[in-house]
């Protein structure tokens, strides 16, 4: 696994089993993207009493995103084109200001790909710390490929 | 000469005095306080205890990883604490004298006395982990072996099943430890902590059962009707709500393992 891929998992508190189960995924996602990865992106929540759970992978290549759905207990990996296809984002965001996030930071957005069928889509969901990275991949991936 | 039960603590104490002159008095406590401090820093500072603080995320998301579940019912890992001098001094009332089968004669394992108590009392440093699920507790019992064998420790897991409905896993961590003496010097003597792993749903029940579990302790002898059969008694319901919520843990298992399997 790439060095800031790591990295960017430890800055957001995950334990080691869990970026030893992302290391293992890696092959499956080689096996569908054509692309090396570049970035990489984990959607994580907070439960009522506290708990934060890991939800998805989300791995960036040029022009392809692969989703690892409920990666800590699945393999269900899918693949889809991003360059220039992405038609709509919706945005909520709680306690987040886009510049500083704190414990109750929260930031959620939807985004379609060009009219189906499928209607493809996915979820960017991030608390606390992981807002501003969700933030850097509204910025530099999916607005950038927003359909003109 | 047959010799006189004590009764109660009091009796218990005048009984340290004239049968084995031990005077238990304000200044036991504070030593108590004191070397029970010793052993709670020591452990605390432990590579044992220190793993078991950092890995306590990732212990969850081992058990995630297998099971996918969460393992833990707290975000943090509990603290250490320490039994009270007054229960500590009654659990040795109850050991030497009201359990005693022995008596007047020494229990099987000898008399509990100051020379050699806190070796003897294994829970006087204890803490309890609370887990989600059933499964949880012997997982975590498997995990905590397993870092006492690294670290070099001796355990030993005892899985509680009582009358009364209690059930938790009591897992006892063996080490060495310096604690002062009532002089000046310091002595090593080998005591355990007991660290308790019981479920969310136990640990509710715990806290509801734990008046009579109290009172319990400190009878003399046994009521002349059991429990099981005083239907009006105030133990009757608590203590079967903890027979009936481990019966429904062992279900909530049941049921989540087929929606596991159904999945996959």
């Amino acid at each position: 696994m790439k060095k800031e891929f790591e990295e960017y998992l430890r800055a957001i508190n995950m334990p080691n089993s869990l970026i030893e189960r992302i290391e293992t995924i890696f092959p499956y996602i080689e096996l569908l993207c054509p692309e090396e990865i570049v970035r990489l992106f984990v959607t994580d929540y907070v439960q009522e009493d506290g708990a934060r759970e890991y939800e998805s992978v989300l791995f960036f290549s040029k022009d392809f995103i692969c989703e690892a759905k409920q990666f800590v207990t699945e393999n269900d990996i899918d693949v889809t084109p991003i360059n220039k296809r992405i038609f709509y984002i919706t945005l909520k965001t709680q306690d987040y200001d886009l510049k500083n996030a704190t414990e109750k930071s929260r930031i959620y957005a939807k985004v379609f790909f060009e009219e189906g069928p499928p209607t493809l889509n996915f979820d960017l969901k991030a608390s606390k710390e992981n807002c501003a990275y969700a933030v850097q991949m509204l910025s530099d991936i999916l607005v950038p490929n927003l359909v003109r | 000469m047959s010799q006189e039960k004590p009764k109660n603590i009091d009796e218990y104490r005048r009984w340290l005095k004239t049968e084995h002159k031990e005077e238990i008095t304000a200044r036991s406590a504070t030593y108590y306080d004191s070397a029970t401090a010793k052993i709670v820093q020591a452990f605390e500072s432990s590579d044992f205890w220190t793993s078991i603080k950092d890995d306590f995320r990732d212990t969850d998301a081992q058990y995630r990883l297998k099971n996918g579940y969460p393992l833990w019912a707290s975000e943090n890992p509990p603290k250490l604490i320490v039994k009270p001098f007054d229960s500590f001094l009654l659990k040795t009332f109850r050991k030497n004298v009201l359990e005693n089968k022995n008596w007047p004669d020494s229990p099987k394992k000898g008399w509990i006395l100051p020379d050699n108590w806190f070796s003897a009392v294994n829970d006087i440093v204890r803490t309890t982990f609370v887990v989600k699920y059933l499964d949880g507790v012997d997982f975590l019992v498997t995990s905590m072996r397993s870092l006492c064998a690294e670290c070099k420790l001796d355990s030993k897991p005892h899985f509680e099943a009582r009358e009364e409905g209690y059930y938790a896993a009591h897992f006892y961590v063996y080490r060495e430890f310096e604690i002062p003496q009532v002089t000046w010097d310091t002595k090593r003597i080998r005591a355990s902590v007991e660290l308790q792993i019981t479920t969310q749903l136990q640990e509710v029940i715990r806290q509801l059962t734990r008046k009579y579990y109290e009172e319990r302790r400190e009878r003399l002898k046994a009521p002349d009707t059991k429990w099981q059969w005083d239907y009006t008694s105030e133990e009757f319901v608590p203590n079967y709500l903890g027979h009936i919520l481990h019966y429904l843990e062992g279900m909530i298992m049941e049921v989540r393992e087929k929606q596991r399997n159904g999945a996959q």
